[in-house]
This record gives C-alpha cells, structure tokens and sequence, in this order.
C-alpha cells in the first residue's frame, strides 16, 4: 500500500499542468506536416510559447471542430486555424468565434475575409483533377469535372466521401454555382457512371498513383505530395474554360472568452501575413498565395493563374447544411 | 467491513470514470429543447433506415470474432501445449497485429489485393479469381473482417494461453492416466477454458462492432460511420448518441446469452501447483500441425503487414525522420500506456471480484452493467469527458490541463475490458481457498495480497499486457481529450498520414510496432520473474 501511494504521489508531482502563462493555443486542421513549422517560426520570433493540437486524417479534419464545439462553455484554444473555409464560419453560425480584424490582412482581397471578422484566409488550396499518366495520354485527359460523368471514365473516377472534408465544400461550392438540380443530376450522373467513393483525399492520390483508378477529384496539396514522390500522376485545374476551380484558403479565427486572447491576436497577425504565405507556398504543399504579389516556386501556379469559381465562403457553408442530407444518401449512408 | 468499502470505492470509481460521461451522453440525447424527447430514438428503431446499418454490423463483428477465434484459440494451444521451437519468437511476433493500427493493416492489405497490388495478380494469374473480384472483396464487409480478424486474434490467443497455463497440471495428468490426448482436451482442458475463450470471443466481437477506422477505410456502411457521420458532417452530437444505443443492446443480449450458457456450470479449478509446469503434449504429428499452422499465421498476419511498411520505407532517413517527428509521442504513450494499464489492471481486479467472486445476488448484475459501456463509441466517451471535466474549476483545470485526463479517457474506455478479463481468471478460484485464509480471522486485504493476487499471476500478467496495447493504440477518445504537448504516438501518426512522404508514415508505424514491444518484452521477462518467485516461496 505505501509502494502504490509513494507511486501514486510521484506521478502527481510528475504531471505536467497547462497553465497560462505567455503562450497560445492553437487548434489546427491544416496537416501538421505544414502547419508545425509555421508555428515554430512564430515561436522564434516573438517568444509567445504555441500549443498547438493538429487533426488527423482518420478524423477528416473534422474532429477539432467537434472538440471545439464540446468546449464551448470553457475553450480552451485561443485561434482556430482551418485547412478549408467552411469548418470556421460554421463556428462563427455557433457563436463560437470572436472578430478581429488584423492589419496584417490589410492587403488580402476582400472575398477571403468576413465582412464581420470573425474569420480571415490566406495561402489557398484548390479542388483539381489528376490522373494517371501512365494510363491517360495528354489528349484524353478531362478538363473538366463534367466530363468524369462520361461514359469513357465509366469505373474510372475516385472522390473522397462528400460529406466530410474540402470534398463536401466543392460539392457545396457546385450547388451554388449549378443550382440544385443541374447539380444533383450531375452527381447521381458521377454515381451512376461507378464513381469509386472512398474515405480521404489522400486515400484519392493513392488509387490514382496505383493505377487502380485512372482519375480522381482531390486537392492540390495530396496531388503535389504525389508528384513529388514521383508518382507517374499529373494535375489538371478544371473548367477554366467554364465554372472555374474551386479554391479553398486556410482561414483562421479567434475563439470567444478564450484564455489567451491578446497573445491569440498576435498569432492570427502572423498566420495571416506575406512571410508565412511565401512559407507555404514554398513547402512541399505548394499552396498558393491570395496575395498577388507574393512570390511562387516556378511549379506553383498563382492564383491569378486559375480561373476560380465566383463563390462566397459564408454562402457554402449555409449551402453545405442545407445539402448534407442528399450528400448522405448519395454517398449510401 | 473492509472488503465492502474497497468494492465499494472501486464501483464508485467506475462510475464516475465510464458510467458518468456515457450516461451524461445518453441522457443529453433524450432532451431536446427543454423536454424529454425521443426523436433521436424513434428514427432508429420506427423506421427501416437503421435496419441494414445494424445488419452490417453484426455481419462484420460475427464474421470478425468467428475467424478470430479460429486462428487465435488454436494459436495460443499450440504456444502452450505443443514443443514449439521460437516459442517466444512465435509469441511476441503474434502481439504485431494487435500494436499496429487496424487503419494501417487495412492500407497494407488494401494496397496487396487491390486491382494492381501485388497479392491480387499472384492470386488473378494462378487462380480462377479475377483482378476486380479479389478487389471487390478487400472493398467488402468480408474484407474488413479479414483485417479486423488479424488485428484481433491475438486477444483471443492471449486469453488462452494463459488459461490453459492457469490450469493445474495435475487435472490434466490424472485424465491423460485414463484417456487419450483428444479426451482429455475435450472433457477437461476444453471445459474449464470455455469461460475465457468464450469472454475474449466476446470482447472481439465488441471491439469490432465499435470498430471505426477499417469501416471508415474500406466505406463499409456500419453503425460507427454512422455515429461519426453524425457528428462530424451534422454536428449533432444527439443523434450520434442514439445511433450509439443498438450497439449496447447488442451486447447486453449478448452478456445475457452468455450468462444462460455459463448459468451452473463450475470452472473452479485449484490454481497452479507447486511444479509450476504445464502439460505439454509431445506429439510428433501435432507438431508439425501447431509448427505449419503457427508459420502460416506469421506468414498471413505478421510478416505480409510488416513487410509492406518496412519495403514502403525504402530509406533509413525515414526512420530518422520520423523518429525526429515521434520523440515527444514515444515517451507520451509509454508513460500513459503504462499508467493506463496499471490503474486498469488494478481496478479491473476489484470489480472483476464484484462481478465473479462475491456471493452475491447482485454479482451477475454487476458484470452486465459495467461490461454494457464497452461498447460505447470512442467519440461519444470523448464528448462525454469533455462536457464533465472541461470545467473553470481549479480541480478540473488540473485534470483537463494534464495527463490524467488521457488516462481518465483510457480507464473509461477500457474498464469494461481489464474487469471482464480478470473476472473470467477470477472464476478459476474456488471461493474455498478464500474462505479459508478468512476463517483464520485474517484480515480480508492480507487474504488478498498472500491468497488471490498469487493465484492470479497470469491473469493479472496477461490483463495487464492486454490494456497496455490497447492504451498504447487508442486514439478516438484520446484525439478529443489530450491538453497539447501530450500527443500520443497514434495521434502522431494520424496526423502526419495526410500528407507526409510514405516511407515516413511506414517508418513511424514500425517504430510504434518496436516502442510497443519493448515495453511488452520487458514486463514479460519481470512479471516471469516475479511469479518464479512467488511460486519458490
């Protein structure tokens, strides 16, 4: 009995509590492979120590927000840092964010910021096409999303579950643009041509680059992880000559009554400016700039470059409520 | 006086670390907008939606726990009663499965039989089989039981083994005086293991119901997708609560069936005798049946998994880097991994007794309630711990803000488990051995410590081992729960999954294979130790 109390009473004075001091908190669903130097770099510079919590791929990214919604009476993390742009203004729907309207995003163009400032993007994704080259030639490659309900891609085409993830905001993004019904004809077309459903953008890539499917919709940071392991796969930037490619920033935001708010703002203030855009940019997630003069590696196409879908975030996510229950039929849950 | 107020505060325990955040669930789930509601309810049981959901799920849990039980009940016979060579080879090699996640065995054996794995044009080229119907089969919810299957034998293996080592030799011996091998395995070895073959085919048939990662992987359409599609595309925490209640009805039909089955019937036996020694049959047929059969499940389940990670790695630059990425998650899961499994171990005895040894009427009660919980999705626990322990009060900020709540997450997890394993060991013992120390006047914690902690040796060995793998591997309640700075080695891997190179993703997973069998190894080679000791004296 004294053995376990004497074991019991080390592991109290063992335990490492978390406790306020110059620090912040940072909950981020942008993959922790990109996101962590990033935090560290803000973490030289000013001295403000980061805690961060990343989302996992098992999870969709979709498990902080959940965790966030469950601390809602008590947060715990002072800025939520999203990889897409639907997850942050569904927590400003839920009140659970606060605005802050950083003069470091002076210069972002006005779509990637809430009117209100709740909530601020930066470095973008997009949602393209790849396929394999090894089995798709230049000239039969789609350049359109369209063209995947054909019948030449019958059993061809790979797409994560829409329900989850940047998947669920391009569908999101398309019944905008489309309409409801031109765009569920367009995915029960996409169903009824065998599309292969599967549970991750990643998991998208890795049927691609296998030759088990010989195209999939998935986004640019998994396809540009492909190319650069030598995948024989290539990106195509849909509908340019159409709707556009849906682009997708990070979007960051401040937690309502959370502990470290002044020391929050000032990592929002960073997250949000030129140098971490030209990080990213940079990194082997090739993300692109929303600031037109911040310079790219020459395999990264601007976002001038890209014809982008004419959409606004705080729509999609409205959009993306109102649509989840034929996503989820749809999908065959 | 003693014992009642020790059982009494390890049940209060169990309440308030697993009773009291899935109540909490259940109970928010049944009141909506100020009143008592079943709306959430009636959907799953008035309507035909849920129907195939839960179908599904039984298929893939019986499916999983029928081919469980035939590779690991005959794997831990052979560990034990055969002259095997490499035994301990065979035995921590067959831990494998169980330490690397079921998520990563399932992309190992996705991308093997996949339509241009490797396996798939072997099979397609020398078989009747074509590409896309081994394909569809891995994308199938046989497929999932497949891998599942090889994720979970070795809980049914373990459990075996050390009931058959927990068994006195001389029960054996005196049947082999009269009968035939066969005999004495079907009318004495076999009867008195039923009980712990039956509870680990149980707990694999539950562990595979609230299974979610290889569902998630291979879009098998079960009721934890649902759950978390619930919460994670409707955040509503709710209905993913309700969905979580045919999964406790399953299993409390389930305990009731085995409670029927197991009513009057005595599995006491006299515990180890002095020899400390094990009856092995020395058979040379048998031999070379337990030798073929033990190669071909490492062949199947340890070195085809294992070797498409170590040929994904390619580099030895790989592992550095991800041990560079896991330094922090390493420590993390052999501190709460260890911590975790003693404080299960140790409760688990104490209700296990409430649930088995006391003479009781309440006793069978005790193992139906504290078994139902098992079942409850890692995620809904999660949520649950969050809404009781994420409070400004100064007690609770140190719970939340430390490692505890992570170990609270375990022990609310996997209470149910480490309880219902020992309380199967626990009915070895005849309640005579306890009576008698009791008799004597001594005090019911020295009967404890000299009479039924000794007697249960391997019990405690094998509960122990047991929840250590599995705190080691938990992630959906610990991903909801860990205050930053504490990620465990799987959150470390699931994050970096996403877009990390693969030979990183496939080093990290053996590193975890490795940080989790050191710990096994040397907790084997101590516990071995320490019961020489005890038997010796």
């Amino acid at each position: 009995m004294k053995f376990i109390s004497i074991i019991f009473t080390a592991l109290l004075l063992s335990v490492k509590v978390c406790s306020a001091g110059n620090e912040v908190v940072v909950y981020t669903s942008e993959d922790k492979i990109f996101s962590e130097p990033v935090l560290q770099a803000f973490e030289k510079k000013t001295g403000i120590k980061v805690r961060a919590i990343y989302d996992t791929e098992e999870t969709k990214s979709t498990g902080l927000a959940n965790r966030l919604i469950a601390e809602k009476d008590n947060p715990q993390a002072d800025v939520f840092w999203s990889g897409e742009p639907v997850r942050p203004v569904l927590l400003k729907i839920k009140g659970l964010t606060t605005p802050y309207v950083s003069n470091a995003a002076a210069d972002i163009p006005k779509i990637y910021k809430d009117t209100e400032g709740h909530w601020t993007g930066f470095s973008a994704r997009a949602r393209i096409i790849l396929y394999n080259s090894n089995l798709v030639s230049m000239d039969e490659r789609p350049l359109s999303i369209f063209d995947l309900a054909k019948p030449m891609w019958r059993g061809q085409v790979a797409i994560a579950n829409p329900l989850f993830g940047t998947t669920s905001v391009h569908m999101a993004a398309l019944f905008i643009i489309l309409g409801d019904e031109k765009a569920k004809k367009f995915m029960n077309d996409l169903k009824a041509n065998g599309v292969k459903i599967v549970s991750s953008n990643s998991e998208v890539r890795r049927l691609v680059a296998r030759g088990e499917v010989k195209v999939g919709i998935t986004d640019t940071d998994d396809a540009n992880v492909a190319v650069r392991e030598g995948s024989a796969v290539k990106i195509v930037y849909p509908d340019e000559s159409g709707i556009g490619t849906l682009i997708m920033p990070n979007m960051v935001c401040l937690i309502k009554n959370s502990p470290n708010q002044e020391n929050g703002k000032k990592l929002i203030d960073y997250l949000v400016s030129s140098e971490v855009e030209k990080s990213l940019a940079f990194a082997m997630c090739a993300q692109m700039p929303v600031r037109h003069y911040v310079g790219t590696p020459a395999d990264v196409l601007t976002i001038a470059a890209i014809k982008g879908m004419d959409i606004n975030y705080q729509d999609v996510a409205v959009k993306l409520d109102k649509i989840s229950e034929f996503l989820k039929q749809w999908a065959g849950y | 006086m003693q014992k009642k107020l020790t059982l009494g505060f390890f049940f209060t325990l169990f309440l308030c670390t697993t009773f009291l955040p899935i109540v909490w669930m259940f109970g928010n789930s049944v009141y909506e907008e100020g009143k008592f509601s079943f709306v959430y309810y009636k959907d799953i049981f008035l309507t035909q939606k849920y129907g195939k959901v839960i179908a599904n799920s039984l298929i893939l849990a019986s499916i999983t726990t029928i081919v469980s039980s035939f590779i690991g009940v005959p794997a831990g016979f052979f560990l034990v009663k055969i002259t095997l060579p490499f035994k301990k080879y065979f035995k921590i090699c067959f831990f494998i499965p169980l330490i690397i996640p079921s998520y990563i065995i399932g992309i190992a054996w996705v991308n093997l039989l996949g339509k241009t794995g490797f396996l798939n044009n072997v099979f397609s080229q020398y078989t009747l089989l074509s590409p896309e119907s081994i394909s569809d089969f891995i994308y199938s919810t046989y497929g999932a039981s497949f891998i599942l299957s090889i994720n979970l034998f070795p809980v049914v293996m373990l459990v075996t083994e050390y009931a058959l080592k927990s068994i006195n030799p001389r029960l054996e011996e005196s049947g082999l005086v009269a009968g035939s091998v066969f005999q004495v395995f079907r009318q004495i070895t076999f009867p008195l293991i039923a009980p712990a073959i039956l509870s680990s085919m149980m707990i694999v048939f539950v562990l595979s119901l609230s299974e979610f990662g290889v569902p998630s992987l291979l879009q098998i359409n079960v009721l934890t997708t649902q759950i978390f599609t619930q919460f994670s595309a409707f955040y509503n925490e709710k209905a993913a609560t309700s969905i979580a209640f045919p999964l406790i009805a399953i299993t409390l039909v389930l305990i009731i069936l085995e409670q029927i089955y197991l009513r009057g019937k005595s599995f006491e036996i006299l515990g180890r005798s002095s020899s400390n020694s094990t009856i092995q049959y020395n058979i040379t047929w048998l031999n070379v049946v337990g030798i073929t059969f033990c190669i071909f499940i490492q062949i199947v389940c340890v070195i085809i998994p294992l070797s498409t990670l170590i040929f994904n790695t390619k580099t030895i630059s790989a592992y550095y880097d991800a041990i560079l990425l896991a330094r922090n998650g390493i420590t993390n899961s052999i501190l709460f991994g260890s911590i975790g499994a003693t404080f299960l171990t140790f409760i688990g005895f104490f209700l296990g007794y409430l649930s088995e040894n006391i003479r009781s009427r309440f006793k069978s009660s005790a193992a139906i309630f504290i078994w139902l919980f098992f079942a409850v999705p890692a995620t809904v626990i999660g949520v649950g711990l969050i809404k009781l322990c994420n409070r400004p009060e100064g007690i609770f900020q140190f719970i939340y803000g430390s490692l505890w709540i992570v170990i609270i997450g375990y022990v609310a997890r996997f209470l149910p488990l480490s309880s219902r394993i020992m309380a199967n060991y626990l009915k070895q013992i005849p309640h005579s051995m306890e009576e008698a120390g009791t008799v004597t006047g001594t005090s019911w914690f020295r009967v404890l410590v000299n009479i039924l902690l000794p007697l249960q040796g391997y019990g405690l060995i094998a509960t122990w081992l047991i929840c250590f793998m599995f705190c080691v591997g938990e992630l959906g309640t610990t991903i909801l729960v860990y205050p930053p700075g504490h990620e465990t080695l799987p959150i470390t891997l699931f994050t970096i999954m996403a877009n990390s190179p693969t030979d990183i993703v496939s080093a990290l997973s053996i590193i975890i294979v490795v940080m989790t069998l050191l710990p096994v190894g040397v907790f084997l080679a101590v516990s071995k130790y320490l019961i020489k000791f005890q038997t010796a004296q």
